[in-house]
């Protein structure tokens, strides 16, 4: 019984042990969340509006819509950057930008309301 | 109402008209025929051509977007279906509705753009020219420094009739203030800084960026006008076997081939040959001197390449050079001994690098080293004299026997990184230099012991998409000439896709190697005096050559006529603190060597245009203004031997069934030469075709100088009297303004294994 107990006991500490390590906020983190966006010009302005302070590194891609981004986990969200980025404009995967943000877009850049055509 | 209220009110009433129309707004639908039957199109892109101002159709096809008095095309696009572009006619009408015809299958776009053979890279802070394979094999020949016939940046020289060392401008001033980087590792410095462009065969270059102005601070001091970094073949990159054979009319034959290997997948290695011989005796201008030099050369490398594990990848090599020179006069004279010019060269070199790749893609590390040993044995001279008790400030015109040898060892560390996020990147690390020299020359022996430690920094930040600075510190102590700092920066504003200016500015400081420099000066009786200072530990007891190179340039990449063209426009200056000036003005029985004691500056402009004229017809146009002064016996006079006009023109065009035509013309103004008459202008013409019969296999037959311009008696000779056993009292082949050797034919060919 007591050896039971211990096996109890160990198992539960490198269970929370490895809880902890997964939870850990990662200095680089890696992540990557779809933005919508048509050109060129969404391209820089996504990721122009993505470096917030406490992102090291965001790479937009066109063709996939994807936003993959390098930050530090301990001082932001990946929803804080999604959230920068609806405000400029692009809806993001968990964030929809506000009609006021998206009807500034330039006409090229608008990519609401059915199949858009990249260019 | 007084006139000035119903002026008033006219004012605010058309103001008021004119702001009606400027919010004025286009309505209309967008529709498509599906399946036979009208349907609104929402989604649909509607915008002003040119502009950002758009719309996008809702759900009943409608749209409505301002109105705009610059633009009158209105254009409407949606996937899978034809854009339509449409005029004021089309669209000032009531109940607009435009319909959009479905495009046909998307057929394969064909895209069909050829590789530029040099372009200057848009996006980056430093202007680089990137000069590919493709630019290279337009070259006649078949070494570093004839690979810039092509490239109006850089100016071959011509080479005197008794060295046969092509050397290299850029900006006016010798090759020597560009530091040469071989994948930037500092290269071809030292006692090699001229004669060291020779050991790089043609055919081993991967590709050649260069910098014009200030450079980086990560790969060293020495910079001055520019950097020119070159990339060999690299095993696993190259393919496996590569032969090339040349032929000219003046007997130089030249052997080059390369292959590579990878043992396994982590280890590859590539060797690397250069054969050279001339044996064929020319004297065209039947002078008893030899028009070019007979000789040989080898060149032989062998590098590895290593993947290491996490992240880490290796390199290393050997480079080992032999070159033996001989020119000179060749008649031999009743009177007297032969007048002959005799280098004999072996330089071994050994390098490795390592460096490591991070997860983070903006991080990594690498650290390099490289190990040079020359030794090289020069006569210039009449055989058979030994000279005693010279000064060590004098060098007689006589006889020069130099032998001298070279250690040098160089390495840095550079880390790589980030500050907050990727628009803010830096560069930071430390780096030695060591060049331990040995020159005896006739009776002295000239040693120095140059230990250069240093720190660097340098950051690159993105200010915005249009607006970017690269701005680096080094620090350094050398062991003679103490602790000095070098800034460099460079900022690049790019207000539109098309439009790109670029500054720069940075120091520069260097040891000049005053006899390896000058050897084309030794092909004349002309001696030697130094005005070095007895009392200085410093090389020759002359102080270092500093100077600061400020530079604007303009990039314009645009259209014309529905193809590529870009132009750039390019000024730099290059301000000499202080500088070794080698003076033939002062009488015309020696060269002075001094550091500079007045004013020394060089100016320079430059215009480009490259434009594809028709399909696969590719033209380069270039002009160069220079203004290249330097105080010679003391006044300010113009540099000798350099033309301050000169202009440039490239056409290469290509076949389909892959014949390659280049001609290249270039122009140069007259020259300064001291103690005589300007040399005159003349146009130079190279010309070469190509036929590439297979990936594998392509010849191609070229002329040099195809207009057969020479320089009349490059090698001045007076023997009226015949002083001692010389048989002529004057000699002088060190005033070469021009080709001397005229018209001269070419061929080879080159043949691979393909990967």
């Amino acid at each position: 019984m007591k050896l039971l107990k211990a096996i109890f006991i160990i198992g539960c500490i490198i269970f929370s042990a490895s809880a902890f390590a997964q939870e850990k906020p990662n200095k680089n983190q890696e992540s990557s969340f779809t933005v919508e966006g048509v050109c060129n010009m969404c391209k820089k302005r996504i990721e122009k509006a993505a470096l917030i302070p406490g992102v090291k590194m965001a790479t937009w891609d066109k063709q996939e819509s994807l936003l993959k981004v390098i930050y530090d986990d301990r001082k932001i969200d990946l929803v804080d950057i999604q959230k920068a980025v609806a405000a400029a404009g692009h809806d993001t995967k968990e964030i929809q930008a506000c009609d006021s943000s998206y009807s500034a877009l330039p006409g090229c850049c608008a990519y609401r309301g059915g199949k858009v055509k990249k260019h | 109402m007084s006139r000035i209220t119903w002026a008033l009110a006219a004012i605010s009433l058309l103001m008021s008209l004119n702001m009606l129309a400027q919010s004025g707004q286009l309505k209309g639908k967008v529709t498509a025929i599906t399946d036979g039957k009208v349907q609104e199109l929402a989604g649909a892109n509607i915008f002003w051509k040119g502009t950002q101002t758009g719309a996008v159709s809702d759900q009943n096809g409608a749209f409505s977007l301002p109105l705009t008095e610059t633009v009158d095309s209105l254009v409407i696009s949606y996937v899978g279906y034809t854009d339509r572009v449409l005029g004021p006619k089309d669209w000032q009408v009531k109940n607009l509705i435009i319909e959009l015809q479905a495009s046909e299958q998307l057929a394969e776009v064909e895209i069909v753009k050829r590789q530029k053979s040099t372009r200057i890279e848009r996006m980056s802070a430093l202007k680089t020219e990137q000069i590919v394979q493709k630019e290279l094999l337009k070259a006649a020949c078949c070494n570093l420094s004839e690979s810039f016939e092509t490239s109006p940046s850089v100016d071959v020289s011509f080479t005197d009739a008794i060295t046969g060392t092509r050397q290299i401008q850029m900006l006016g001033l010798a090759g020597v203030y560009s530091q040469m980087t071989r994948e930037n590792i500092p290269a071809i410095r030292a006692l090699s800084s001229i004669n060291g462009l020779t050991y790089v065969p043609g055919t081993w270059l991967h590709s050649i960026q260069l910098n014009k102005g200030a450079g980086s601070v990560v790969n060293g001091f020495e910079s001055i006008t520019g950097q020119i970094n070159y990339e060999l073949q690299k095993p696993l990159d190259t393919d496996p076997f590569f032969l090339n054979l040349y032929a000219n009319q003046g007997g130089r034959l030249e052997f080059n081939a390369h292959g590579t290997t990878a043992i396994n997948d982590k280890i590859g290695t590539a060797v690397l040959l250069h054969g050279k011989s001339v044996q064929q005796e020319n004297d065209r201008n039947s002078d008893g001197f030899l028009d070019m030099p007979t000789g040989e050369n080898l060149v032989v490398m062998n590098r590895w390449f290593f993947m290491g594990r996490n992240g880490w990848r290796y390199q290393a090599g050997a480079k080992y050079s032999n070159i033996e020179t001989l020119g000179g006069q060749i008649n031999r004279n009743e009177q007297g001994s032969l007048w002959t010019y005799e280098d004999k060269t072996d330089q071994l070199m050994f390098f490795a690098k390592g460096g490591k790749v991070f997860d983070l893609p903006w991080k990594s590390l690498g650290i390099q080293a490289q190990y040079v040993m020359q030794q090289q044995e020069v006569l210039a001279g009449f055989s058979g004299f030994e000279t005693l008790n010279e000064s060590r400030f004098f060098v007689n015109g006589l006889s020069r026997n130099y032998d001298a040898s070279q250690h040098s060892f160089y390495t840095n560390f550079i880390y790589q990184s980030i500050i907050g996020n990727t628009n803010n990147t830096f560069k930071t690390g430390f780096s030695f230099q060591g060049d331990v020299i040995d020159e005896k020359l006739n009776n002295n022996l000239y040693q120095r012991e140059e230990l250069v430690p240093g720190v660097f920094f340098e950051s690159s930040k993105t200010w915005s998409e249009k607006f970017k600075t690269v701005a680096g510190l080094r620090a350094d102590y050398h062991s003679n000439y103490g602790a000095f700092i070098t800034p460099r920066f460079h900022g690049w504003w790019a207000p539109s896709e098309e439009h790109t200016l670029r500054f720069s500015a940075g120091r520069g400081l260097r040891t000049a190697n005053i006899f390896a420099e000058n050897f084309g000066q030794w092909s004349s009786l002309r001696s030697f005096r130094i005005l070095g200072d007895p009392n200085s530990n410093n090389p020759y007891g002359l102080s270092p050559e500093i100077a600061w190179n400020y530079g604007a340039n303009y990039t314009h990449y645009t259209h014309l006529w529905g193809r590529d063209a870009q132009v750039a426009l390019d000024f730099y200056r290059t301000d000499f603190v202080d500088q070794i000036i080698v003076d033939r003005d002062i009488d015309d029985n020696s060269v002075f060597i001094y550091n500079l004691t007045g004013r020394s500056f060089a100016n320079s402009v430059q215009a480009q245009v490259d434009y594809e004229l028709f399909e696969r017809f590719d033209l380069r146009l270039a002009y160069r203004w220079y203004d290249v002064k330097s105080t010679f016996n003391n006044s300010l006079q113009r540099k000798p031997f350099l033309a301050n006009h000169r202009a440039f023109v490239n056409a290469s065009y290509e076949t389909k069934s892959k014949w390659f035509l280049d001609a290249t013309v270039n122009w140069q103004g007259s020259k300064r030469i001291p103690f005589s008459e300007q040399a005159p202008s003349f146009f130079l013409l190279n010309t070469q075709v190509r036929k590439v019969f297979s990936e594998k296999f392509e010849a191609y037959i070229g002329v040099e100088n195809l207009l057969n311009f020479t320089q009349a008696n490059p090698i001045l000779i007076d023997d009226r009297r015949g002083a001692g056993g010389a048989g002529f009292n004057s000699f002088d082949a060190a005033s070469v303004w021009g080709p001397i050797f005229g018209r001269n034919i070419y061929a080879g060919l080159r043949y691979r294994i393909l990967k």
